[in-house]
């Protein structure tokens, strides 16, 4: 195939709230739905619908993906430990992150439907940053969380994790 | 419409996702957040990986690391050089101290009971206890068996209920942990000595129980010992025995260094002091 022609080529994708937002293919392709449905449907210059992604979220999911066009596929890592290396989100990324909690968790339910493991990952680590450190309580306001244990249940638990407590 | 925010922590994947981005400390304490919190770690089995609560594959026999929660606060089982773990050493672990930091520890219900020594971790613990007698020194070991358990490998309760109940029990004691790197993965051997005594006193260090208030405790008395032979002979009668022992922990693997143990020391005693001041 003509590499060149391929690679500039456009798609478009059709929003739930019904707008056409037209990208460069290779940036279409970081959602692996995206590159599996235009492998199976054939490019054949008709609008790709995305149900479950409106127009606003769509266009913060195509930036990120404009950005990382050029980064390679993700590595298959399962390990458990890669825990650690939690807090360190780029700092391109971590600014992206920066909007509301509203869109920051419409990003990852679209990066989760898209199928873009690495928007999914900046989104939890996100997430993962404005629990840590913080108490249940702090962690319920933060996202309007109700507390929907018995207060007995719940001292069961803390009473478990307790030693580990500092003071 | 639901908020984005509920749809992700109601999606049981996402909410993993997220918790499994936490640090381990922060995993252990989002449980108390909400009933979808807690089944989300309860159930997933990467998250009880991680929080040393259930084994993790053996990849590699060699590659094993010691719970950094167990670590901090069970310091001296880490410790590799021989400095002497004894009772002075029991005294100054955190919670000794303080009555509702000792409450909280010796909770029946306290998770570190249930947490696995190391990662992977080893099906048995085996334990040696040296006896230095007036005439002659003797030995006896035992295994105990984990597969049967819910954890189906070497958990906290069993190392630090038979070390307390040694240490406690013996006025000249000490003990130490055993690390050993095997074909099959980490082998943990705890090692309890003491010397006979031959006048006794009424033997009460503590002015409170260190027991754990967990009705499944382990006693030494439960604990099948067999006492050890020497190979070229039948009896150790008469004789008097090397009673060290050598471990592979490092402090690559999270073992505590010489240096590390007596800068621990200086500062638990330097606390207490303080706490006893005022």
């Amino acid at each position: 195939m003509a590499a060149t022609s391929a690679d500039a080529k456009k798609v478009t994708l059709t929003t739930s709230d019904n707008a056409d937002l037209t990208v460069e293919r290779e940036v279409a392709e970081r959602s692996i739905l995206i590159k599996n449905l235009l492998e199976d449907i054939g490019d054949n210059g008709d609008a790709i619908p995305i149900p479950n992604v409106n127009e606003a979220v769509m266009k913060k999911v195509l930036e990120w993906c404009e950005q990382h066009r050029k980064d390679p596929p993700a590595s298959q890592d399962d390990d458990a430990d890669s825990r650690k290396k939690s807090t360190d989100i780029d700092e391109w990324d971590q600014k992206f992150m920066q909007v509301d909690q509203e869109m920051l968790f419409e990003i990852i339910l679209a990066a989760n439907y898209l199928d873009i493991k690495a928007l999914l990952d900046v989104g939890c680590k996100t997430v993962a940053n404005m629990i840590k450190g913080k108490s249940p309580d702090e962690i319920r306001k933060t996202f309007n969380i109700q507390n929907d244990f018995t207060p007995e249940e719940e001292d069961q638990i803390r009473r478990e994790n307790e030693w580990a407590e500092d003071r | 419409m639901l908020s984005a925010c509920t749809r992700v922590f109601h999606t049981p994947e996402l909410l993993e996702a997220v918790l499994a981005q936490l640090p381990r400390k922060d995993l252990l304490f989002a449980q108390r957040v909400s009933r979808h919190f807690q089944s989300s770690v309860k159930s997933s089995p990467s998250l009880q990986q991680a929080l040393f609560f259930r084994a993790a594959p053996l990849k590699d026999p060699k590659a094993w690391i010691i719970n950094p929660f167990l670590r901090k606060t069970f310091l001296p089982w880490f410790a590799f050089s021989r400095t002497s773990q004894d009772i002075e050493t029991i005294e100054l672990l955190d919670w000794t101290l303080d009555d509702k930091k000792r409450q909280a520890f010796l909770y029946k219900d306290a998770s570190w009971r249930k947490m696995l020594v190391l990662q992977p971790p080893p099906k048995k613990l085996s334990i040696v206890e040296f006896c230095h007698g007036q005439c002659a020194d003797s030995a006896r070991e035992a295994n105990i068996s984990f597969e049967e358990k819910d954890s189906q490998s070497v958990t906290m309760d069993a190392v630090y209920d038979i070390t307390e109940e040694h240490i406690c029990g013996e006025q000249v004691s000490d003990f130490g942990l055993s690390i050993l790197d095997s074909e099959t993965g980490p082998q943990i051997t705890l090692y309890l000595r003491f010397t006979v005594q031959c006048c006794v006193d009424d033997w009460n260090y503590f002015p409170h129980s260190l027991k754990s208030q967990s009705a499944a405790r382990y006693t030494l008395q439960s604990v099948n010992f067999v006492k050890m032979k020497a190979k070229d002979d039948d009896s150790w009668s008469g004789r008097r025995l090397d009673m060290e022992w050598t471990t592979g922990l490092t402090q690559k693997r999270g073992g505590v260094d010489s240096n590390e143990f007596k800068k621990w020391q200086k500062t638990q005693k330097r606390q207490r002091e303080r706490v006893l001041l005022s």
